[in-house]
């Protein structure tokens, strides 16, 4: 189920009457509830893969029961290698078979021999990365004696397929998450119309932002080759504020919808393209998956921790893994290298953590050393999202090599993009709103609060009707596929 | 919680009345949801009075009816018609009634022949509720049609029942998104940006290729079970059907253009059957001349299992243009 589709529009009111109004009474029952209504969420799409979310639970949760129980190393190793290798093996089957399979038929024919397999016909399961990840945190963290194992079977099943977030996120640490469902919950008033301001935002950044770049960076990159560079330029740019708006988009709903429930998710995204250096860009952009990463394989690597060929080594790693985690294809490794690259320099001089606060925290506008580092920044990333959105290394390349030539500097043009002077001003403005808002979780969070009751329901009205208007032909969330 | 939701409620009512209200004033386009019929209605809408014929429908219509065959059959016989295939991609009765209505409503053309696929009438799959194709042509009127037409349909099974509800159900879901002008933006007049490029030829027509095999079998049964079916009379016909099409033969009539239905292979229905046979014969094509050509019934002449390939196209253009010379010779015998 989409979160910007009619299904969610009529679920979402069912479940929170229910929630609130029925099932309010017990906390089993409300757990209990959250779970099926999250698997119907899920099988909503395709019901067969819910036994891969069932499997994986049963799975973590004996392992998690198991590892309260017993303090031998051998035997503890042995069921976090169990938790890890469904898991892994699952996300690893589903997700990157045939990319394993084809790499190594190219590598044997090379090498002058024939690989006899053929690839298969896999459908990948919607957010087994996220959800693998999220439940893989919970084992680990037992394992370590970060965290207590639960016996409570619903809330452990309820907090893995959580719906709010279990298809694109935020990927929740089970010390967030799962204790939210052990604890009686209350409707607060303040939370509610914080979610529902969050869910109204995201719904904007999706429909509104994320899926109008859409039809135009789709446009200039299928057709890239008979593109000048300014319009390639201008279709990179269009995908950046695209992946944005529908990531981070999905991020807010995702976090909205789970406050009017009670609970707290950790923020996602932090107004990632305001940021001076790549450091600083990855401390903001997919927060729940770069701690991921940090906490589970970049300092058990030894981190920043050692030599120089330690630390690039490790960066390298926890970069391009990152990579591979979004998709089985030599594009997202590259983009994941290319963030490596840039980040290293600042690593290597331990300037990876001067830019710590939020730009301009105390005026309205940056200087102008951080204007330029911004910049600096943002084009870096558009560079990079190129490979991230190519369809292979070559039709990158092509396409960087499009856009760095002389034509970079002509006026955009394909037949059709006139059309784009609605968006432009829209891009603009959203900018502007993030920008003002850049210190809070979300732009919408404290905006206006304190003009008049008129200017923000004029705000809000507005922001509503620009969904309705540009909603339709409901879009996937680019992250789906992840 | 009583506050919050209070707030949610006027909040949405509000945003209703407005919605309503915005619908009113702002110029959106007729046809923004139909990305063909657009294509081809914007680019003879100049020279509306070259043609006096045209053919609506599905893509039965667009791959099916070649004009320019059907041009040269009237040119044999002596007779003067420039034809245009306005039939466009997905376009089912509810839609193509609103297409024809708005045609009649704000063009000039008369003196002219309507050639309409016959079809039934259909419910709006829950997948593409909210796609604009199925948004834009709701209205009141549309949603008093449905509900008339299930209450008059032949409801035996509890299955029957069922299927009732899904029609009332989802065309109220499409005319209410309609009034929340959802996806309205992109039928704004300052904001018609075509996504895809045409593909038809300058008579709106386009050919497919055979895209695999064709199983004779499934291609025969069309024929046969359409033969079976014309010959029962076991089903009732629609009364708010019936009535539907008398109107739009009446309106168009105002402006002298005579209605012709025309029957494309497929799986039929009773129903559909039975609504058929009620047509006043001047305004159809002979069923049973239909399934008599074995021709429109040979895999060879198929591109897909629901559509012509060119051959086909041509062979079934030549067996409308023939039957509609008939018609023709039909009424100017009765005029005399």
């Amino acid at each position: 189920m989409l979160f910007n589709s009619l299904d969610f529009a009529i679920f979402l009111p069912i479940v929170f009457i229910l929630y609130w109004f029925v099932f309010n009474k017990s906390l089993k029952w409300q757990n209990l509830l959250v779970a099926v209504a999250s698997y119907v969420f899920y099988g909503w799409w395709d019901w067969r893969f819910l036994s891969l979310i069932l499997f994986s639970t049963l799975v973590d949760y004996f392992v998690g029961v198991s590892l309260g129980k017993t303090e031998a190393p051998t035997r503890r190793k042995v069921l976090l290698w169990i938790s890890i290798l469904v898991n892994l093996g699952f996300l690893g089957f589903f997700k990157y078979y045939n990319f394993f399979l084809d790499n190594f038929k190219s590598a044997f024919s090379i090498a002058g021999y024939e690989l006899n397999a053929n690839s298969l016909n896999i459908i990948l399961p919607v957010g087994i990365s996220f959800y693998t990840f999220q439940t893989l945190s919970y084992t680990i963290d037992v394992y370590k004696d970060r965290l207590e194992p639960t016996k409570n079977f619903i809330s452990f099943a309820a907090f893995v397929s959580f719906f709010p977030q279990l298809v694109a996120g935020p990927i929740e640490r089970a010390s967030n998450l799962l204790p939210q469902f052990y604890k009686p919950r209350k409707f607060e008033y303040s939370q509610g119309v914080d979610g529902m301001r969050q869910i109204l935002w995201g719904l904007f950044k999706k429909v509104v932002i994320a899926d109008n770049c859409a039809v135009y960076a789709n446009h200039i990159f299928e057709n890239s080759a008979d593109m000048s560079g300014s319009t390639l330029a201008l279709g990179a740019v269009f995908f950046t504020f695209q992946i944005y708006g529908d990531f981070s988009g999905y991020s807010d709903i995702a976090i909205g919808t789970a406050r009017i429930f009670g609970f707290k998710l950790m923020q996602n995204f932090a107004f990632p393209y305001f940021s001076r250096d790549i450091a600083e860009f990855w401390r903001r952009w997919h927060i729940s998956l770069s701690t991921w990463f940090r906490d589970y394989l970049y300092i058990p690597l030894g981190g920043s921790r050692g030599g120089t060929w330690m630390k690039v080594r490790n960066t390298f790693i926890i970069f391009m893994v990152s990579g591979f985690w979004h998709g089985a294809n030599w594009t997202f490794i590259v983009w994941g290298a290319l963030n490596a690259v840039y980040f290293l320099p600042l690593l290597l001089t331990n300037k990876n953590r001067q830019n710590m606060e939020v730009v301009a925290e105390d005026s309205y506008f940056p200087s102008l050393k951080e204007f330029g580092q911004m910049t600096l920044t943002f084009g870096l990333t558009v560079i990079a999202w190129v490979f991230f959105r190519a369809e292979n290394i070559g039709h990158a390349i092509s396409y960087l090599g499009g856009m760095f030539s002389e034509s970079l500097l002509s006026i955009p043009y394909y037949e059709g993009i006139g059309y784009a002077k609605f968006l432009i001003p829209l891009l603009a403005i959203f900018i502007f709103i993030e920008w003002l808002e850049r210190r809070n979780q979300f732009a919408l969070e404290k905006l206006l609060l304190n003009q008049s009751i008129f200017i923000r329901l004029a705000a809000y009205y507005t922001i509503a009707f620009l969904i309705f208007y540009t909603a339709g032909e409901e879009q996937q969330f680019i992250y789906f596929q992840f | 919680m009583k506050k919050f939701l209070n707030k949610i409620l006027i909040f949405s009512i509000i945003l209703f009345v407005f919605n309503l209200v915005l619908g009113f004033i702002l110029p959106i386009r007729t046809y923004y949801g139909n990305e063909m019929f657009e294509q081809k209605f914007s680019s003879i809408k100049n020279d509306l009075n070259d043609y006096n014929l045209y053919f609506f429908g599905s893509s039965r219509i667009v791959n099916g009816i070649n004009p320019k065959v059907f041009d040269s059959v009237m040119q044999v016989n002596d007779r003067d018609i420039n034809s245009y295939n306005l039939g466009s991609y997905g376009t089912w009765f509810n839609e193509n009634i609103f297409l024809i209505n708005s045609i009649l409503n704000d063009t000039s053309i008369k003196d002219a022949t309507f050639m309409i696929e016959f079809q039934q009438v259909m419910s709006v799959p829950w997948e593409k509720i909210d796609n604009h194709k199925n948004i834009y042509y709701q209205s009141s009127d549309n949603f008093t049609f449905i509900l008339n037409y299930v209450l008059d349909k032949d409801i035996r099974t509890f299955r029957d029942f069922l299927i009732g509800v899904h029609y009332i159900f989802s065309y109220s879901i499409s005319e209410t998104l309609n009034i929340f002008n959802l996806g309205k933006l992109k039928g704004l007049e300052s904001y018609s940006h075509s996504k895809e490029s045409k593909k038809f030829d300058n008579k709106g027509f386009f050919a497919i290729d055979s895209r695999k095999e064709m199983n004779q079998i499934t291609i025969s049964n069309y024929q046969s079970k359409g033969v079976q079916l014309f010959q029962a009379n076991e089903s009732k016909s629609n009364g708010a059907f019936e009535k539907k099409i008398n109107e739009i033969i009446k309106k168009a009539q105002e402006r002298n253009i005579s209605i012709i239905f025309i029957l494309t292979p497929k799986n039929y229905t009773k129903e559909m059957v039975a609504n058929y046979k009620t047509l006043p014969s001047e305004n159809k094509i002979d069923y049973e001349k239909f399934l008599d050509q074995t021709s429109l019934f040979e895999a060879a002449n198929w591109g897909d299992h629901t559509h012509f390939n060119f051959q086909g196209a041509q062979y079934f253009t030549e067996f409308v243009a023939k039957e509609f010379l008939i018609l023709n010779r039909n009424e100017a015998s009765e005029n005399k």
